[in-house]
């Protein structure tokens, strides 16, 4: 049994190095789906605002564009973008009444969303000066008044310190006291009403609401009183603030509807899903939230209730969201219900993602769908399984598009460029291009939005490029002018970053199987989405699938194109900076390394035995290169000589020190000199040649002459403990070579020691079958002295050092 | 009487008299009763967890220790509201814990302010509720509740009032109060609160809102100003101090306290090469000026300007402490009390200076 210090030593150490940063959980390698889920159709095509925690996910909801997510931001940015209308209502107000004095919104944003209640009060009389927004409230009092107000309600209505006390004694009269119980949980999940200072707060909102004048601050004196009151428990309040002040309002008034929310939470049952329809059909910043409170299970009775088709077809809208998977039966009757459903069009893009992840997803992410995943949680199903549901996943992708094709004779049917451009890109994911090309000629380009417009501009190209052979310049620049695109709109449109690395790794492929291996390859450079799973690092970078994939030559085509002159715009554009791994973060920014890529290509050169090519690409690496975390641990040994009981373990009797360079240099000239050599001398310098070979296999010291990380395990190696030769090829990775020069050395010398030292490397370090041993231990039998060495190695370790110092 | 037993009075008499000279010359250490404070916002007791805290309370002998359970404040915002709410990590077997504990709830004067006598039935079962959530843990029963608070004049009715509607709802308990310097000079003017015993706080004699060099929390010249009366129409317990606290001052008025020494967090690094945010100069001994400080509107944020004064007491201030206190009548059913059980202030003192601010020499 060989020991794996040193293997596990340098596998911990290549972890840490390239340990990526959020790429897994406590136990082993994960990435959320969410991550690597590939999807190239916009979801925000379907242009109703306020849906994207419904875009389709596997997880609970859709989180967000941002590379550099964290729950945290993400979930301030999202609020925050929900408040604007209100902060722009405010900055309005605040121009009428004042159009000489300036008051930004962010000050506005600041008072209203991000300074807390208790902190409001403690800070506020040193800001009346500082924030223009407050500066402006004290140059009017009754503005003053109504936030100091709306601060309290505030306080009231949002989680705050209760007197709650779930693990407390109750006090039921004096003396008498009811034990509390433990309590295992510090956080309290709903707000608790105050009894005191809630109530409190309730009846001098009214009484300032009585007081007040301004329309503009009544209503928001009624909204304060209708939240407050709806977190008090006191729905007499609620109801009657709500009727008397905000139901007048017009429908799609922001205050009106989200107090609508609170009046429409002291109902129950089918009447509360009824209400939550109407608000999700005109407050988008609530949408998500009413999805939630939607009781799915009183669907049926829900729709009993609706009065109009145009309800009805909104109650399906809202029981598909809560749907996972297939749901193309509902976007039928709702296409039924309502063809110009607003929600429609959402509900088709969300289909597409859903296809784009069950059918593309294996070829560009690596990872495959998020759907194999997500139904058989921490096991992966089988690739049979996966087979069978793809299979499904198309049967499905080709009802959708007969939907789509029947829904467009519809003479009633709204946004025909809209569906003209999804029918398109549905026959794309189903390989039917002559199809494709038939739906992008009907779409009108001026019908389409501006993300429409960036969607049929990146599909026309997705097209181009799989109608094609081969990778032409054409190509090439219309990938350019996609990415450039997305690029100088990514600050409007969010969602185009992650899109652009998207469509990278969508292109990355296909070039690859085009031929276009260098271009191919270095498109992954520009991407910061996963698209290959990796053994051990867990996802794949760049530099992982140029070692996995790149032939020398293509990587010649890469150098050559990084220091290429005059490159055009797609050239300049990949020669650029990369992503070393698949996170957007700055650290993992930087230009090509071209050390990496010559080391890159002389491991693919020593395996395939090309030795003087291989020295030639190492001899242009820069020295400091050598000096690296990782190479720097393979320099202090000697890879000439073998220690025969564990390969990995130091053996330096000549205290030399090698780098690739050296290593190589070293091989070359031994081989040279083996092949004029003859007899003995040649035996002896084979010995050192078989021992280097064996030193680059997958248990030598110096396997990364040709790998470029180490696992647990190598099938590729063509060898196994027990002897036995697995079906893998014999020339790969050098332990095929090493038992060649072994042998050699047996079919040369008559030396005794070299022989039965040859037989002994080999039994020991190599073949350790029963049968594999009789053949070996047979070739020396008629050499006796050979022979008795072989039996005096096997009974004395110390022999073996003072034979191997000798001979090395 | 016979010359014998003339002689044997005498002799008695003698003896009598060398035994009290002996006792006059040698006095006996009162054993009291030994306490700690737990003054944080995590009450954790655990065999594995608090290892300082249990070799210091078992070394020490220490039966009883007062926990905080509740801070109470005012704000215009939430009005009277609970903060500080005790979190309790009680992991022992009830069989092998022998201390008692002692709910304390801190109260502060702007609730006295702002108590209405209609809303006193709801805080007081809830202060109640809240002192109470330890039995739930513990499962000892609780002898004693304390409440901690600066009363005033004007809010002494209120205090006072508040004491009794507390004691009206759960009577089968002993109530205590703390009892700063100042109420205990003038207690004339301040009142005696209507309780079983009152604990003396023997420290805090400087407004620590005044900018000073003094240390704020215990001078003994100043302290011993306060203490010429030798006693107390209550029976008396005592805390003497053992901690720090950081006093922060803004445009040259004081902003906040902070309840321990702040400058080892904040200046060190959150991870490998990282720069602190908030760089400080230090002006004086424990004085630093915020050179740079962290953004936004919050209350508690240091900003830039600020000065930041820390304060300590230790083992000279303690032994000064318990020197004053000495005048007092202390017998076996006296508390003596550290304020508080923190393992940066009370390591640096060393154990028999803990053992002697325990005992009373009499």
């Amino acid at each position: 049994m060989k020991k794996l210090k040193q293997p596990i030593f340098l596998c911990i150490s290549l972890l840490l190095l390239f340990w990526p940063p959020k790429s897994t959980n406590s136990c082993g390698f994960y990435i959320s789906m969410e991550e690597y889920r590939f999807w190239t159709f916009d979801p925000n095509m379907g242009s109703e605002p306020g849906l994207q925690p419904l875009f389709y996910s596997m997880d609970y909801s859709h989180n967000g564009f941002y590379p550099d997510y964290n729950a945290y931001d993400a979930g301030e940015k999202v609020a925050l973008d929900n408040y604007d209308e209100n902060v722009n209502l405010w900055s309005k107000y605040c121009l009428k009444k004042a159009p000489n004095k300036k008051v930004s919104k962010d000050d506005i944003r600041l008072i209203l969303y991000n300074t807390a209640p208790i902190n409001y009060f403690a800070i506020k009389d040193g800001l009346l000066e500082e924030n223009s927004f407050l500066k402006f409230a004290k140059a009017n009092p009754a503005v003053l008044q109504y936030l100091d107000f709306a601060k309290k309600a505030e306080y009231q209505s949002n989680f705050h310190d209760s007197w709650s006390c779930p693990d407390g004694p109750e006090i039921i009269a004096p003396g008498k006291i009811k034990p509390g119980e433990r309590y295992y949980s510090y956080s309290d999940y709903e707000i608790s009403p105050d009894p005191i200072n809630g109530l409190n707060t309730i009846e001098e909102g009214k009484h300032l609401l009585a007081k007040c004048k301004d329309p503009f601050l009544k209503q928001r004196y009624a909204f304060q009183i209708v939240r407050t009151s709806f977190y008090n428990l006191d729905s007499i309040s609620l109801i009657e603030n709500y009727n008397q002040y905000l139901a007048p309002l017009p429908i799609q008034n922001w205050l009106r509807n989200n107090a609508l929310l609170y009046e429409v939470e002291f109902h129950s049952g089918p009447e509360r899903n009824l209400g939550l329809a109407h608000i999700f059909d005109v407050c988008p910043d609530k949408r998500f939230r009413c999805e939630e409170l939607f009781k799915n299970a009183l669907f049926e009775e829900t729709y009993q209730l609706a009065s109009n088709k145009h309800e009805q077809a909104l109650i399906q809208v809202m029981h598909t969201l809560q749907q996972p998977m297939e749901q193309l039966s509902s976007l039928q009757k709702i296409m039924a219900l309502e063809p110009n459903n607003k929600f429609l069009p959402f509900l088709l893009v969300r289909e597409i993602n859903k296809l784009e992840d069950w059918i593309l997803a294996q070829k560009y992410n690596g990872f495959g769908s998020t759907r194999n995943e997500g139904l058989e949680t921490y096991s992966e199903l089988s690739k049979i399984e996966v087979d069978k549901q793809k299979a499904r996943d198309t049967k499905y992708a080709q009802a959708v598009l007969t939907f789509v094709e029947s829904s467009l004779e519809m003479k009633e049917l709204p946004r025909k460029s809209f569906y003209n451009l999804a029918a398109g890109y549905i026959a794309f994911i189903l390989k039917d291009l002559k199809l494709v090309e038939k739906y992008y000629k009907k779409v009108k380009i001026e019908e389409l939005g501006e993300l429409g417009k960036t969607q049929f501009l990146i599909n026309n190209y997705m097209l181009s490029l799989s109608l094609s052979d081969k990778v032409t310049h054409t190509i090439e620049n219309d990938l350019y002018a996609c990415l450039e695109r997305l690029r100088k709109m990514e600050i409007t449109f969010p969602q185009y970053k992650q899109l652009s690395y998207q469509l990278v790794n969508f292109s990355a492929a296909e070039f690859i199987q085009r031929g276009s291996l260098a271009k191919g390859l270095m498109l992954y450079g520009k991407s910061a989405q996963p698209y290959a799973y990796h053994p051990l690092i867990g996802i794949g970078n760049v530099y992982t699938q140029i070692y996995s994939y790149a032939t020398p030559n293509a990587i010649d085509e890469m150098i050559a194109l990084i220091n290429k002159q005059n490159p055009s715009p797609f050239e300049k554009y990949l020669a650029g900076t990369v992503y070393t791994y698949t996170y957007d973060v700055n650290e993992y920014i930087s230009s090509w390394d071209v050390n990496k890529l010559l080391d890159l290509k002389s491991m693919k050169l020593v395996q395939a035995d090309k030795l003087i090519l291989a020295y030639d690409a190492v001899k242009k690496i820069d020295t400091a290169y050598w000096s690296n975390e990782v190479n720097s641990l393979f320099r202090k040994d000697d890879p000439f000589c073998l220690n025969p009981w564990d390969g990995h373990a130091p053996f330096n009797f000549r205290n030399v020190r090698y780098n690739k360079v050296s290593f190589l240099k070293e091989l070359i000239s031994l081989k040279t000199a083996a092949n004029a050599a003859k007899g003995e001398a040649k035996a002896r310098l084979l010995l050192k040649i078989a021992n280097a070979y064996y030193s680059m296999t997958f248990n030598g010291k110096f396997w990364i002459m040709q790998k470029n990380y180490h696992m647990g395990y190598s099938p590729e190696d063509g060898y196994t403990t027990d002897g036995t030769v697995p079906n893998t090829d014999l020339n790969y990775y050098s332990g095929a070579r090493a038992k060649y020069y072994y042998h050699q050395i047996l079919a040369i010398s008559k030396d005794p020691k070299l022989l039965g030292a040859t037989v002994y490397i080999l039994n020991t370090a190599y073949e350790l079958n029963e049968a594999q041993l009789k053949i070996n231990r047979a070739r020396i039998k008629s050499n006796s002295n050979a022979t008795d060495y072989y039996e005096q190695l096997s009974g004395n370790c110390d022999l073996f050092y003072e034979f191997i110092k000798t001979y090395n | 009487m016979n010359n014998k037993l003339q002689q044997f009075i005498a002799g008695f008499s003698f003896l009598i008299l060398l035994y009290c000279f002996y006792q006059m010359n040698h006095p006996q250490k009162v054993q009291v009763q030994k306490a700690v404070y737990n003054w944080k916002t995590n009450f954790s007791r655990s065999t594995y967890y608090n290892a300082y805290e249990d070799s210091f309370l078992t070394s020490h002998q220490i039966k009883k220790m007062y926990v905080k359970m509740l801070d109470i404040d005012y704000s215009e915002a939430a009005g009277i509201f609970p903060v500080s709410k005790t979190e309790i990590n009680y992991w022992v077997e009830p069989n092998t814990d022998s201390l008692n504990y002692v709910p304390v709830v801190y109260i502060t004067n702007k609730v006295l302010q702002h108590l209405k006598e209609e809303d006193m039935d709801y805080y007081a079962k809830r202060i109640l509720s809240f002192a109470l959530r330890i039995e739930t843990y513990t499962k000892r029963p609780t002898q004693e509740i304390q409440i901690d608070c600066d009363w005033t004049k004007t809010t002494k009715e209120t205090y006072f009032n508040l004491l009794l509607c507390i004691q009206k709802w759960a009577p089968q308990f002993q109530y205590s109060v703390t009892l700063r310097l100042y109420p205990f000079k003038y207690r004339e003017e301040l009142g005696i609160p209507p309780v079983d015993r009152v604990m003396l706080m023997v420290y805090n004699i400087d407004n620590a809102k005044k900018f000073k060099s003094a240390n704020s929390i215990f001078n003994v010249n100043e302290a011993a100003k306060y203490l010429a009366r030798k006693d107390y129409p209550l029976p008396m317990d005592f805390a003497l101090p053992t901690f720090s606290w950081t006093l922060v001052f803004r445009n040259q008025q004081f902003l906040k306290v902070i309840s321990e020494n702040i400058i080892p967090e904040i200046i060190a690094p959150r991870y490998v090469g990282d720069v602190a945010k908030i760089q400080l100069q230090k002006l004086e001994e424990n004085v630093y000026l915020v050179k740079e400080a962290t953004s936004g509107y919050q209350e508690n944020a240091l900003r830039a300007g600020d000065i930041i004064k820390v304060e300590s007491c230790g083992e000279k201030e303690l032994l000064e402490a318990r020197l004053l206190i000495s005048r007092f009548a202390i017998n076996t059913k006296t508390t003596i009390a550290l304020f508080d059980l923190d393992q940066t202030d009370l390591e640096k003192i060393p154990y028999e200076k803990i053992e002697a601010a325990y005992f009373s020499m009499h």
